[in-house]
């Protein structure tokens, strides 16, 4: 059965080598709807992804790699999906291979392809339905958030390494410097906090932490920027004299652990005209304020802000998203979700 | 130096409250029920947009591998090489399951995956995949490069010997021909190489493994030449 299935996709590679791209395409669809029809599932992935991958190889030239986006797709609803193959964990060798394919297929997407940030919306839909996570798999946000990172797309990139893995830090953490490169110096801060909101805001301080460290390691080999320690009774930090926000983040990382509504007060007070400055960071420090800090502030009638809020969050900051508290332990402060917003793209 | 100073009061009133969450606390995603990211707002006009990259268009069919060698300097000694691993989905777990298939534990029973550690630079690796850990070598990234990982088994194991599993044997009959020398005859046919190929797929019941393992024999075996 096997060789039959390498035969077919063979057949196929040799049309698509010769260019008849249209015609290999449909004829790999229609195969695979037999195989579908048998609920052959396993073949009908093989040559699924084999079809896929020699497509995508060949390129936009008359719509080669659209038609392998077809059947990459085509992949995750008909087969993935109907199938109702569970993500699994890593201990189990025949799921793990069957998300490494999704992830090999993803690479070979050249970036210009529209069908791209489908197949990775259908691939994250099918873990977060088939998995344990509502949010989708971590490792497939790690994988098309590192695609993303690498073509410098920051934006999409921070939607998925939010939600990856403990590299997503680093990946994401190494972007937002690579961006900051380009700006001015004394910007640094906002960069570093474009790696750091998402993942405090997930819950996860290990990466929050992760990604300011490694932030603030490659800020450190600037020689013009020249940090001083500074030691409490526990605590040592290093403080950019003339960076006030990144010693801001560097204390607010630091207040977190220690959850005390009165730190986080003095620390927004004593910042306040720089964090104003900034311009977008208002909206993000009253969920770390609330999530942390057990402050909860009423919202002010701005409606065009809130018209945008519900429109952006699907609704969630006027009150009607779901709140699930997680109880910290040996304290009552509830670490909260933030409003949910699935819209990935 | 308003900064200086006012860290240290902050730190001050800081360090005298107790830490409620260690710096490595992760909230439970399955009671945080949390369906999409927060992410920051886009970035202001002043600020400029992250340039676009090229991507540098690769060769058709070159999806990047490289050539990994693990390597355990003792207890046991262990040495082998996989040809043509794609760098983005290998997985430090797929190395680990290598080491396994070829090792059983004093009492002659698999060992446990947690008992083997992948070392890169004799460190501990941090990272899923084979290109996480080369992260910062971008021309490791780049494929057709061979790369050494050590391994380390706690507890120390025996390497399998070569009547225990057809595999092996197969493996120790190549190395004893190569390493022997002349009558290369046979092995330059492609008909025997296709046969061993079957052999594999019929002892291991895998058809991928049995076209890597043959793979692998060959192109050992034409190195060694």
């Amino acid at each position: 059965m096997t060789s039959r299935i390498d035969k077919i996709i063979a057949r196929q590679q040799e049309k698509i080598a010769a260019g008849a791209y249209y015609e290999a395409h449909q004829q790999l669809r229609v195969i695979a709807a037999r195989y579908l029809k048998q609920q052959n599932y396993d073949d009908a992935a093989e040559i699924l992804t084999g079809g896929a991958k020699a497509l995508l190889k060949a390129g936009p030239e008359k719509g080669a790699s659209a038609s392998g986006g077809d059947l990459a797709i085509m992949l995750v609803v008909d087969v993935y999906n109907k199938a109702g193959w569970e993500v699994g964990d890593d201990d189990d060798k025949v799921a793990r291979g069957r998300k490494n394919r999704l992830i090999e297929l993803l690479r070979e997407f050249p970036s210009e392809e529209v069908s791209r940030k489908r197949f990775i919306n259908e691939i994250i839909t099918w873990s977060a339905r088939f998995g344990t996570l509502e949010r989708g798999d971590p490792d497939l946000h790690h994988a098309a958030g590192s695609v993303y990172a690498e073509e410098n797309e920051p934006y999409d990139a921070e939607k998925h390494l939010a939600l990856g893995t403990t590299e997503s830090a680093e990946t994401l953490a190494k972007l937002e410097y690579e961006w900051y490169t380009n700006d001015d110096l004394h910007t640094a801060a906002v960069y570093a906090s474009r790696a750091i909101f998402p993942f405090l805001l997930t819950g996860n301080l290990r990466s929050a932490n992760k990604a300011f460290l490694i932030f603030v390691s490659r800020l450190s080999s600037n020689p013009s920027l020249i940090p001083q320690s500074v030691s409490g009774a526990v605590s040592d930090v290093r403080v950019f004299p003339s960076l006030p926000l990144l010693n801001f983040i560097t204390l607010l990382l630091l207040a977190i652990q220690r959850g005390t509504t009165e730190l986080f007060r003095e620390l927004t007070n004593h910042y306040a005209p720089y964090i104003q400055d900034v311009g977008i960071w208002d909206d993000a420090l009253t969920r770390v304020a609330e999530m942390y800090f057990g402050i909860r502030v009423p919202r002010q009638g701005n409606p065009l802000l809130d018209m945008m809020g519900s429109m952006l969050f699907g609704g969630g900051q006027s009150g009607g998203a779901q709140r699930t508290g997680v109880p910290t332990r040996g304290s009552s402060k509830k670490v909260e979700a933030p409003p949910s917003h699935m819209e990935l793209d | 130096m308003a900064e200086i100073a006012f860290t240290k009061s902050f730190l001050s009133a800081l360090d005298s409250r107790p830490i409620k969450l260690q710096n490595d606390y992760i909230a439970d995603p399955q009671t945080l029920g949390l369906r999409g990211p927060y992410t920051l707002p886009r970035m202001p006009s002043p600020h400029p947009s992250m340039p676009k990259k090229i991507k540098t268009p690769m060769v058709p069919g070159s999806s990047k591998s490289v050539t990994i060698h693990l390597k355990s300097p003792r207890n046991p000694i262990l040495e082998f090489s996989i040809d043509n691993v794609p760098l983005s989905t290998t997985t430090i777990q797929d190395l680990k399951d290598a080491v396994r298939e070829r090792i059983l534990d004093n009492s002659g029973n698999v060992v446990a995956l947690d008992k083997i550690k992948i070392l890169y630079k004799k460190k501990p690796v941090a990272g899923k995949t084979v290109a996480d850990v080369l992260a910062d070598e971008p021309e490791a990234l780049n494929g057709g490069k061979e790369i050494e990982f050590g391994v380390m088994i706690i507890g120390g194991a025996n390497v399998v010997e070569p009547n225990v599993s057809g595999i092996t044997a197969i493996a120790g009959t190549l190395a004893s021909a190569s390493n022997s020398v002349p009558e290369p005859g046979v092995l330059q046919t492609d008909a025997f190489w296709k046969d061993l190929e079957t052999f594999l797929e019929q002892r291991i019941n895998d058809r991928l493994e049995a076209v890597r393992l043959a793979s692998l024999f060959k192109t050992t075996w034409h190195a060694q030449q």
